[in-house]
């Protein structure tokens, strides 16, 4: 008889490079999951649950959030002040309520909007671009009076309508920058010019996202129904007529951009393969980082959070990053987004707030204490080797010294999760304690083994994190 | 006891990981050097329209685009240069002298074989 041991450590190295293509991934490090909905990021290296949401003061249907947020301004206007807008409304927000009511009346109404696309602040105005039911137009918000002036896109000197388009926007100095269809729109503040068509990218392209970094414009472009992006640099002035440089991508669809710590991050999508992919524009070539499925997601859904690049994925919230630069890149579902249909993350008071609905009821939520939505599954072990299967008989588990009331269950699956060979549940908890030994595992021998760590019953006001999980057993002849 | 190895050794720290290697005759996009921005197909030097540049049009001076700009010269050896009242450009023929509207009003030709 041959003892084995293998430890699951590490948890902040995320999803395996292959959990987009095989949720029984054999293929990760010590602490790398094959399925997961859980906080790897926040308290490394241990695994904890997701973090919660509760919606804002008035933040649901119940309140005046009737209808979806599609984008939320990242940066306040005020210490205590952004802005979110829907379908019809724009909304003002602080950090823990949806206000309403006041002169003029919050949520305000934008006459003739169908989708808000997104809201930016240049200067001492708010701008909010957005469709209608046929083209779009901007929106024009002084801080100080608050009052709107809803096609100040289309009425004001050198204006015309927008195209029905994304419209990501973004700001330098006294510059907005914005996608509007096919063209990039300028606005310059100073000379108070605006041309709603100052870049033209042809028949067929669509502006997928803009940002500012290292004193030039860097603008995603998509073109043949997403089949081809491209990423084009622009004059910083935005005074040229022409772009400055360009990076292909090939045949792939561009959802963001992300600026962080001066490296643009671009989300990504090859429409021939599963999964989207995080990669960084490194040189002129852009380099995949890690491998996500989902959906795409777009201008209005990505964030800063803990170091890392916070994005919306079908229903669930996306991490990729390193709390410290210490750490490896991971890649995770740090949580999931409330109902099933995302509309916008952002997280302008530090908490992260996302929106999102079912199709009939609608809430702005934000991180707050823990869900019981969260799970982890590791990737699988192979314990066989030869004729010989694996007999898990123990397992060690090391964790945090836990709170009172804190606790998860584990228990361990066989042979790609079949039904008839998984372990009891084994309950992890009691205050104080930060070392479990479970001594005898209802396992039989198998070829491969997971660890399956559940939340479902851990209640939401107390994290249980786990530090470790070792493996304890001996191979036998088959 | 027999240790299982992981299938994966642990991957790089994110420091290791986002560094842009060196690549001998590339240029990372956007590369600027103090003030002057060098991309695959040409240079600039300030902002805005208070820009010296060069491209394949040729060189310029005092404008964001080689054709908006009131000094250039272009890869054929003509020079452009803004005037009050329109503008002069100096070939191997002469000078030429354009109104507003681009008309020429005026030439001074260069006279050949003296020497």
């Amino acid at each position: 008889m041959e003892p084995f041991d293998y430890t699951f450590s590490s948890f902040n190295e995320g999803l395996s490079p292959l959990a987009h293509i095989d949720q029984h991934s054999f293929f990760g490090s010590n602490g790398m999951a094959a399925e997961m909905c859980a906080d790897v990021l926040t308290n490394p290296p241990f695994l904890q649950q997701s973090p919660g949401l509760a919606d804002l003061t008035q933040g649901n249907e119940d309140g005046v959030v009737t209808e979806l947020i599609r984008h939320i301004l990242d940066q306040p206007t005020a210490e205590t002040t952004t802005f979110g807008v829907g379908t019809s409304k724009l909304f003002k927000l602080s950090p823990t309520e949806v206000l309403s009511g006041g002169s003029p009346s919050w949520p305000q109404t934008i006459s003739g909007m169908t989708e808000g696309e997104s809201v930016i602040r240049l200067k001492e105005n708010l701008f909010i671009l957005y469709n209608k039911s046929s083209g779009g137009d901007i929106a024009a918000m002084p801080l100080s009076t608050e009052v709107i002036d809803v096609d100040w896109g289309s009425t004001v000197e050198g204006g015309i309508p927008l195209q029905k388009a994304p419209h990501p926007s973004s700001v330098k100095e006294d510059i907005m920058l914005f996608g509007n269809g096919r063209y990039v729109g300028a606005y310059i503040a100073g000379d108070g010019t605006l041309d709603t068509q100052k870049l033209d990218f042809g028949e067929g392209s669509e502006v997928a996202d803009i940002v500012f970094n290292a004193n030039l414009w860097w603008i995603a472009v998509n073109f043949a129904d997403g089949r081809k992006g491209q990423i084009y640099l622009y004059d910083p002035s935005a005074t040229s007529n022409t772009l400055s440089d360009e990076a292909g991508i090939g045949n792939q669809s561009i959802g963001f951009l992300f600026v962080q710590n001066g490296n643009v991050f671009v989300a990504y999508e090859d429409k021939t393969a599963t999964g989207f992919i995080i990669g960084w524009v490194s040189g002129r070539s852009l380099k995949p980082l890690r491998y996500f499925t989902g959906s795409l997601p777009n201008h209005r859904q990505k964030t800063l959070y803990f170091n890392s690049i916070l994005f919306a994925s079908a229903n669930a919230l996306k991490s990729a990053g390193a709390a410290v630069e210490q750490l490896p890149f991971q890649i995770s579902t740090h949580a999931l987004a409330g109902y099933d249909t995302i509309g916008a993350l952002a997280a302008p008071f530090g908490a992260p707030f996302v929106s999102s609905t079912d199709g009939s009821h609608y809430r702005l939520a934000k991180f707050s204490g823990y869900s019981e939505a969260s799970f982890w599954k590791s990737i699988l072990v192979q314990v066989s080797r030869g004729r010989s299967l694996g007999m898990v008989q123990s397992a060690i588990i090391e964790t945090y010294p836990l709170e009172e009331g804190a606790s998860c269950k584990i228990s361990f699956e066989a042979d790609y999760s079949d039904e008839e060979n998984t372990s009891s549940e084994y309950l992890i908890s009691g205050e104080g304690k930060f070392r479990f030994i479970l001594q005898s595992i209802n396992l039989k021998a198998c070829s491969n083994v997971r660890v399956h760590v559940d939340y479902s019953e851990s209640g939401i006001t107390t994290k249980c994190p786990i530090r470790s999980i070792t493996l304890l057993g001996h191979r036998t002849e088959a | 006891m027999a240790t299982i190895m992981p299938t994966m050794s642990s991957p790089r720290s994110a420091d290791q990981e986002l560094i842009t290697q060196f690549v001998s005759g590339e240029m990372p996009l956007g590369q600027r050097i103090g003030g002057l921005s060098m991309f695959s197909a040409e240079f600039k030097r300030g902002s805005g329209n208070q820009v010296f540049g060069s491209n394949s049009k040729g060189i310029w001076l005092g404008a964001a685009n080689f054709e908006d700009a009131p000094f250039r010269v272009s890869m054929d050896g003509k020079i452009y240069l803004q005037i009050e009242s329109g503008a002069l450009v100096i070939d191997a023929n002469g000078i030429t002298q354009f109104d507003e509207n681009g008309v020429p009003v005026g030439f001074w030709g260069i006279r050949t074989g003296m020497f």
